[in-house]
C-alpha cells in the first residue's frame, strides 16, 4: 500500500515537472494570455445643472487599449488633458464634461471606432435630479440620443448577449468546461456534469450578485485557473491508469469548481456596474447567456469529435498526451500570472 | 437505433452551434480588443472571398474517400499557418487576390462534380489554397497584432471548418443531400466565375 | 407504428433542412449583418435584383418543375450544372460581349419552359440540356450587366447566385408535387400560367 503510494507520488513529481517544462516553453513563446472580456463602460453623473463628471473605462485585456473614445454633442466641452489611470485589464479616465444650459438632453452621445471593435458599451448617465438612464451600445449601434425619460435600454438581449460573450471569449471557462467534456463517458453523464456544474456557477452567481458573499475577484480567478490545472493533471493521470475523482464523480468535480466559476461571472458583472434595479433582470439574462454559450462550445467540440471520426484515423499514443499538457501548461501559467496579480496589490 | 438518434442529434448540433457562431463572425472586421487569438479565428471567416473557397476546400475533403480526406485534414491548417507566416514579411497583395478568386470558381467546380482526387492532388490543392489564403492573411496583420496568437487562432478556424465540412458530408449520406453539397459547390464556383470576369 | 416512422422521418429532414439553412444564412451572415456598409448593400441589391423581374422569378421557378418532371438525371443535373452555365452568361454580360437576342430570350424563356410543363414534355435530356443552358446564358447576360455598378461586387455575386438558387429550389419542390394524381394535374396548370404569362411578356402586353 505505501509502496503504491510512493509510486504514485514519484509519477505525480514527473508529471509536474514535465507540465513545468511545457509551461515555461508555452509562457516564453506564445505569451497567451486569458482574455477576461469585459465591455466598455462610461458613466456620467451631473454634479451641478450642464456638468458632468465622466468616467471611461476602456478594457485592455491584451496588449494596448482598442482606440475607442465617447463623442459628445456640439454644446458640451472635453477637457483636453484627462486624468488617466491604469488598472489591471484597463484604462480609465476621468475628466469633467461641460455642456452649458442645454445639457445632454436630445444630444447624441457615440462612441467612436466601435464599429471596428467587437466590444460592447455600457453607457450610465445619472442626472442631477437623481434619474437615471442606461444605454449599452454596439458595433453595429454605436450611439443614442439622450433623452432622459427613457426607460433603461439595457434590455435583456443585452446581458445576454455579454452573457455569450463572456463565455465565448473567455479562454479559461472554455479549457474547463472541455476539460470535463474530455473525462466524461456518455451522454447521460455529460448531461449531469453539465448540469451540476450550471447549477453551480448559477448559484454563486447569484450569491455574490445580491451582495450576500464577497470575495476578492484577483485570488478567485487564480483558483480558476487551479481547477483547470486540477483537471488536466486527471486526465493525464488516466492515460497512466490512474483513475482520479473526477473520472469516478465528475458532476461532484464540476459543482465544487462550478461554485468558483459563479464567483468569476459574478465578478465580471460587478465590474460592469450594473444599477440596482436591474440587477435580478441582468442575473438572469446574463445566465442564460452564459448557458447558450456554453451550449454552442459543447457543441461545437462535440460535432468535431464526431466530425474527426468518420475518418477512423489511428492516432498514435502519444498524441493523447497533447489536450491534457497543452490544457494543463495554459492554465499554469494563467495560475502563476494571476497570483503575480494578487501579490502586485 | 440508439447510434443513429445521437447522430442526428449530433449533426443537428453541429448546424445549431455554427448558427451561434455565426452572428459573432459576423461582427466587424479589424477587431482590436478581442483577443488576437480570436481575432486569427474570426478574420477568415468574415471575408466573402476567404470564406467561399474555405467551405468548398471543406465540402471537397468530405466527398474525397479517406486517405484524401485526411491528406486534406491535415494540409489545410498547416499550410494556412505558414502561409501566415509568411505573408507577415512578404506582401503580395494582387496575385493572391487573383489566385483567392480563381480558387473560388475551380473549387466550387471541383465539389459540383465531386470527384474524387488521389491523396497527393487533394494535399496539393488545400495546400496551395491554405498557403494563399494564409499568405492574404498574414498581410492583413497589422503591428499591434501579435502573430504568434493570430496565427493558432487562424489555423485552428481553418482545421474546424475543414472538420465540420468532413463531419457534415460524410454523415449526411442521404443522396439529395449529396446533390445539395454539390449544388453549395456550384453557387461558389458562379460566384467565382463572376467576380473573377469583373477583374 | 406508421406514425413514429413518419415523426422519425420529418425529424431527419427537419435537421437536414436546419444543415442547408445553417450553410446558406453562414455564407449570407456576414453581409446581412452589415445591412449599411458596402457588403450588405451588395448582398442585399444581389439578392433583390432576380426577384424584380416577374420574367426572371417564372423562369428560374419553370426550370425547377420542368427538372423534376424530367426525373432522374435532370433532377440533379440542373440545380448544379445552371448556376455555373448562367455564371457563365454573367461573365459575358460584365464584359459588354455582344450577345444577340438577349432580350426576346429572356423573354422567351419563361413562355418556352411553361409549355413543357404544361405538355409535361420529356425530349431526350442534350435536348433539354441545351434548350435551358440557352436560356440560362441569357439570364445570365441580362444580370452580369449590372454586376459592375454594384457596390460591392463579391457580396452582389453572393446574393445573386443565392436568390436564383432558391428560386430554383421553390420550382424542385413544387414539382414534387408530381407524386400524386392531383398534383400533376396542378403542375400542369402552374405550367400553363407561367406559360401564359410568359407570352404575355413576350409581347409587351404586361411588364
Amino acid at each position: 500500500m505505501r509502496h503504491l503510494q510512493r509510486h504514485q507520488f514519484t509519477r505525480a513529481l514527473r508529471n509536474t515537472a514535465s507540465l513545468f517544462s511545457i509551461l515555461l516553453l508555452a509562457g516564453t513563446v506564445c505569451d497567451l494570455r486569458a482574455h477576461t472580456s469585459l465591455p466598455g463602460y462610461l458613466e456620467l453623473n451631473e454634479t451641478s445643472p450642464g456638468s458632468f463628471e465622466m468616467l471611461w473605462r476602456i478594457p485592455a485585456a491584451e496588449g494596448p487599449p482598442p482606440a475607442i473614445y465617447p463623442e459628445f454633442p456640439a454644446n458640451c466641452v472635453v477637457p483636453k488633458q484627462l486624468v488617466t489611470q491604469e488598472a489591471p485589464g484597463s484604462v480609465v479616465e476621468r475628466g469633467l464634461i461641460q455642456c452649458g444650459p442645454k445639457g445632454l438632453a436630445g444630444g447624441s452621445i457615440e462612441i467612436e471606432n466601435l464599429q471596428v471593435t467587437i466590444l460592447d458599451v455600457l453607457v450610465r448617465i445619472t442626472f442631477a435630479d437623481g434619474t437615471s438612464i442606461t444605454q449599452m451600445l454596439r458595433p453595429l449601434a454605436p450611439s443614442f440620443v439622450v433623452h432622459k425619460d427613457a426607460k433603461s435600454h439595457v434590455d435583456a438581449m443585452g446581458y445576454v448577449r455579454l452573457g455569450i460573450g463572456h463565455i465565448l471569449f473567455g479562454i479559461d471557462h472554455l479549457l474547463f468546461v472541455l476539460g470535463l467534456l474530455l473525462i466524461v463517458p456518455g451522454p447521460r453523464m455529460l448531461l449531469k456534469t453539465i448540469t451540476a456544474f450550471t447549477i453551480a456557477h448559477t448559484t454563486t452567481l447569484a450569491l455574490a450578485t445580491f451582495g450576500v458573499v464577497h470575495l476578492a475577484p484577483t485570488p478567485i480567478e487564480a483558483v480558476i485557473a487551479l481547477s483547470i490545472v486540477f483537471l488536466a493533471a486527471e486526465l493525464a493521470q488516466h492515460r497512466r491508469g490512474v483513475q482520479g475523482l473526477t473520472y469516478r464523480k465528475p458532476w461532484l468535480v464540476a459543482f465544487a469548481f462550478g461554485l468558483l466559476h459563479g464567483f468569476g461571472f459574478a465578478g465580471t458583472l460587478a465590474r460592469i456596474g450594473i444599477p440596482a434595479h436591474d440587477i435580478p433582470l441582468a442575473l438572469f439574462s446574463f445566465n442564460i447567456g452564459v448557458e447558450l454559450g456554453q451550449i454552442a462550445f459543447v457543441t461545437a467540440v462535440l460535432a468535431f469529435i464526431y466530425s474527426l471520426r468518420t475518418l477512423e484515423i489511428q492516432w498514435p499514443s502519444w498524441t493523447y498526451r497533447v489536450p491534457p499538457y497543452a490544457i494543463g501548461s495554459l492554465a499554469s501559467f494563467w495560475f502563476l500570472q494571476r497570483c503575480a496579480l494578487i501579490f502586485s496589490f | 437505433m440508439k447510434t443513429t438518434r445521437v447522430r442526428r442529434l449530433l449533426s443537428g448540433g453541429i448546424a445549431a452551434s455554427l448558427t451561434l457562431l455565426a452572428p459573432a463572425a459576423a461582427s466587424a472586421h479589424p477587431m482590436p480588443g478581442v483577443g488576437d487569438f480570436y481575432a486569427g479565428m474570426l478574420h477568415p471567416l468574415t471575408a466573402i472571398e476567404f470564406l467561399l473557397p474555405m467551405i468548398a476546400i471543406s465540402l471537397l475533403a468530405g466527398q474525397q474517400s479517406r486517405e484524401p480526406a485526411i491528406a486534406m485534414l491535415f494540409t489545410f491548417p498547416l499550410s494556412l499557418a505558414a502561409g501566415a507566416a509568411l505573408g507577415v514579411p512578404i506582401h503580395l497583395p494582387s496575385i493572391v487576390a487573383w489566385i483567392n478568386l480563381g480558387s473560388m470558381a475551380a473549387l466550387g467546380l471541383l465539389v459540383a462534380t465531386a470527384r474524387p482526387l488521389p491523396s497527393s492532388v487533394a494535399a496539393g490543392i488545400s495546400a496551395l489554397l491554405g498557403l494563399t489564403i494564409g499568405l492574404a492573411n498574414g498581410a492583413e496583420l497589422g503591428e499591434q497584432v501579435s502573430p504568434w496568437r493570430f496565427i493558432p487562432g487562424f489555423a485552428l478556424a481553418g482545421l474546424l471548418l475543414v472538420t465540420y465540412g468532413i463531419g457534415c458530408v460524410r454523415r449526411l449520406r442521404a443522396p439529395w443531400m449529396q446533390i445539395g453539397f454539390r449544388v453549395i459547390g456550384s453557387w461558389i464556383a458562379a460566384v467565382g466565375v463572376l467576380v473573377l470576369s469583373l477583374r | 407504428m406508421k406514425s413514429t416512422v413518419l415523426l422519425r422521418r420529418a425529424r431527419a429532414v427537419a435537421w437536414r433542412a436546419l444543415g442547408v439553412l445553417t450553410a446558406v444564412g453562414i455564407t449570407a451572415a456576414p453581409a446581412l449583418a452589415h445591412p449599411n456598409t458596402g457588403l450588405g448593400v451588395g448582398f442585399v441589391s444581389g439578392f433583390t435584383h432576380p426577384l424584380t423581374g416577374l420574367d426572371h422569378i417564372m423562369a428560374m421557378v419553370a426550370v425547377g418543375i420542368w427538372g423534376t418532371q424530367l426525373r432522374k438525371p435532370a433532377i440533379w443535373l440542373l440545380p448544379v450544372t445552371f448556376p455555373l452555365v448562367m455564371s457563365v452568361g454573367g461573365a459575358l454580360g460584365v464584359r459588354g460581349v455582344p450577345l444577340p437576342g438577349v432580350e426576346i430570350g429572356v423573354a422567351a424563356s419563361a413562355a418556352v419552359l411553361g409549355l413543357m410543363i404544361l405538355l409535361a414534355a420529356r425530349p431526350p435530356i442534350w435536348v433539354a440540356a441545351v434548350l435551358v443552358g440557352a436560356f440560362a446564358i441569357f439570364h445570365g447576360y441580362a444580370h452580369g450587366v449590372e454586376l459592375p455598378k454594384a457596390a460591392y461586387p463579391l457580396a452582389y455575386g453572393v446574393g445573386f447566385v443565392l436568390s436564383t438558387g432558391l428560386l430554383h429550389l421553390t420550382g424542385i419542390a413544387l414539382g414534387l408535387m408530381e407524386r400524386w394524381p392531383l398534383g400533376i394535374k396542378a403542375l400542369r396548370g402552374v405550367g400553363a400560367g407561367i406559360s401564359l404569362g410568359g407570352a404575355l411578356l413576350l409581347f409587351g402586353l404586361i411588364r
